[in-house]
């Protein structure tokens, strides 16, 4: 299995042998290193004891006593001057007591095979069962010289405590196993779960319950997830009106064009006729103009990064130019501008400013009725610039001052065609003052006026 | 008739703005580049001159500073967007003003007019009256950092009465003066653009201030501190 069902149990299974190893390891190294002596000391005086009780008895049965002795839980090798050996209790497994051994116990000498047995990396020293690992004292019985060599017989001594230790470990090898199972399961089943989900948001599916109620990094991941999934269709939501409403105000705008231009082939046209239908296309295509300018100018203003150059120019002259821009406008309806502005040196971009600047003013004009005022101010404060454009025309009702800045949204019931514009100056406007970190208030009255007020920081 | 001298490289914005101009009621003189210009500034005696600042071979600048050198005739600059550094270039070769483009055309006439009516009426281009500043050459009234951009009536109608501060100026000559000698209009218009001259003037100060002479008309008074 190549899930990760199958890594789990892998993994456990070779936590378990290599925990066991390095277990077994550390424990033989420590009797190696400490209680192989103790162990030797211990036995060799129980050997001891033996001996000198034989050494000191009289009339002792020999063989009666030291079977006795091994019956106790030790293993027992006797040999005497001519070399025969006699086994008290069970065979060792490895025969290997060398000849000098038994010379040098015979000899006099006592014989720690238990200490001086060689530390091998992989063989139990407790438990090695063999002739070698034994500890050896000489003894006399009527007269003869005698060695002894010793070993507690481990396996009669502790055949239950094997047992007990083996079957601890295999029951909690397998508890362990199962528990693991268990557990990756709770693990696994979520993030197939979420899996199944991208597969269906994917695939524009409903996706159902997701494990949000969890207070891991799961339910943390799938809380994203479906935080993720409520913005994505949001956005797809967004998207989708906002081609309807671009392709609604192209089509309405082509529509018109082609029906007057249709009308134009009628040779029977008086030339104020034939000028009103031209003039309707000639207005129409100035509409689709600045409609793709600011579709393009507001993609532009959409992206991640921030699109801002930031220069340092003065901000009154920008002002002051967009004005004179629109002075055969102002002639044109008889107003009446004001300007009042400080110096200001400000950092931003000049060209996104520009066209917000030039939204608010055509704005102003548009809706100011022939002989009205606008009045421009710009303010400098220690810590930001405020512009207001403020004029005396029709206002906007209190309901439709929050959707003003929507993209499309025109106050004057839109598509109606009483004043031209394409719906997007003010979100072009409120996407650049944002990027600018600032921001715009709007205040009217209906029949009295609006005032837009931008508040930019000096970054 | 009016002539207007326009010279630009781009045969198309050549065209168009000959049309527009030729509509608008003046006769048109077209070059395509700077000596085009010159030659016909010797036969043709415009009125005005329309030059493009991006031009090969002659610029705009060079040409408008041969084009005074040669004739006292207002010459308007069409720049490029963004070239703000133009503007200043563009008057210190002696030009009266500039259009950026892309412009509307009413821009461009609204520009030529304003320009020909101060070529005309040989006024001060600047007047002082009290706080008060009135420049003619780009229609701006202010006091101090406030500036005032007045409907060009309006704007006529104050500069009259600040041409001579406390002489009174009777209806009929302020009529004549701001709307012409063949003006049929009705009485009352000269009151209203009054009036609204004074709402707008008091934004900007108090000290000056139109006051009405009964029976004989209007004067324009600073009070004295």
């Amino acid at each position: 299995m190549r899930s990760l069902y199958g890594k789990f149990i892998l993994v456990t299974v070779a936590i378990m042998i290599l925990s066991g190893l390095i277990a077994f390891l550390s424990v033989n190294t420590y009797y190696h290193q400490k209680l192989k002596g103790e162990n030797d000391t211990k036995n060799m005086k129980i050997v001891k004891s033996i001996a000198t009780f034989i050494d000191s008895a009289d009339n002792l049965e020999l063989e009666s006593y030291l079977e006795t002795q091994s019956a106790v839980g030790y293993k027992l090798y006797v040999v005497n001057e001519e070399q025969e050996a006699a086994l008290y209790g069970q065979p060792f497994r490895v025969d290997n007591l060398s000849l000098d051994a038994i010379e040098q116990v015979l000899a006099g000498d006592a014989y720690h095979g238990m200490r001086d047995l060689p530390s091998e990396t992989f063989v139990t020293g407790f438990f090695s069962d063999e002739l070698a690992n034994t500890v050896g004292v000489p003894f006399t019985y009527e007269g003869k010289h005698y060695a002894i060599f010793l070993r507690p017989d481990i396996k009669m001594l502790f055949s239950e405590v094997h047992y007990i230790l083996g079957g601890m470990v295999a029951i909690m090898a397998i508890l362990s196993l199962l528990a693991m199972i268990v557990l990756a399961k709770k693990l696994i089943d979520p993030i197939s779960a979420l899996t199944l989900a991208t597969k269906k948001v994917g695939e524009e599916k409903d996706f159902g319950k997701l494990p949000v109620n969890r207070k891991d990094e799961i339910g943390q991941l799938a809380q994203s997830f479906q935080q993720m999934t409520i913005k994505l269709s949001e956005n797809d939501r967004i998207r989708k009106e906002f081609i309807s409403d671009v392709s609604h105000d192209f089509q309405s705008p082509l529509l018109n064009i082609k029906g007057y231009a249709g009308l134009l082939f009628d040779n029977e046209l008086s030339e104020e006729e034939r000028k009103s239908y031209a003039s309707v296309i000639q207005s129409e295509t100035e509409r689709l103009s600045s409609l793709s300018q600011q579709l393009l100018l507001l993609t532009s203003l959409d992206q991640l990064s921030s699109p801002l150059e930031l220069t340092t120019y003065s901000l009154d002259e920008q002002l002051k130019e967009t004005i004179r821009k629109s002075r055969w406008l102002l002639e044109e309806k008889n107003l009446t501008l004001s300007m009042d502005f400080d110096e200001v040196a400000f950092t931003g971009d000049p060209a996104f400013l520009e066209k917000v600047w030039e939204n608010l003013l055509s704005n102003a004009l548009k809706y100011t009725p022939s002989g009205g005022t606008i009045a421009v101010g710009l303010m400098d404060t220690s810590s930001s610039v405020v512009i207001t454009v403020q004029d005396n025309g029709i206002g906007i009702q209190a309901h439709e001052i929050e959707r003003i800045f929507d993209r499309f949204y025109r106050a004057d019931d839109s598509r109606t065609h009483k004043t031209s514009g394409t719906g997007l100056g003010l979100s072009i406007v409120q996407q650049v003052v944002k990027l600018h970190k600032g921001e715009i208030e709007v205040t009217s009255t209906s029949e009295k006026g609006t005032m837009f007020t931008v508040t930019l920081p000096k970054l | 008739m009016t002539k207007i001298l326009v010279v630009d490289d781009d045969p198309n914005i050549l065209e168009l703005v000959s049309i527009q101009l030729t509509q608008a009621g003046y006769t048109v003189q077209k070059a395509s580049n700077g000596f085009e210009a010159l030659k016909i500034l010797e036969t043709g005696y415009p009125d005005l001159a329309v030059v493009d600042v991006m031009m090969p071979g002659m610029d705009g600048y060079t040409l408008t500073r041969k084009i005074r050198m040669k004739m006292d005739i207002p010459v308007l600059l069409l720049t490029a967007k963004g070239e703000l550094e133009d503007k200043e270039k563009g008057f210190l070769a002696g030009s009266d003003d500039y259009v950026v483009k892309p412009f509307e055309p009413k821009e461009l006439q609204f520009r030529i007019n304003a320009i020909l009516r101060r070529y005309d009426k040989a006024v001060d281009a600047f007047i002082q009256a009290g706080p008060l500043k009135i420049n003619r050459q780009s229609y701006e009234v202010s006091v101090e950092k406030k500036v005032l951009l007045l409907p060009l009536k309006e704007f006529e109608l104050l500069s009259v009465l600040a041409s001579r501060l406390n002489h009174v100026f009777t209806r009929d000559i302020l009529i004549e003066r701001v709307w012409g000698y063949d003006y049929e209009g009705d009485e009352q218009t000269l009151s209203v653009h009054i009036k609204r001259v004074r709402d707008k003037l008091e934004t900007l100060t108090t000290e000056v201030t139109i006051s009405t002479v009964r029976g004989v008309g209007y004067k324009l008074e600073v009070a004295s501190l």
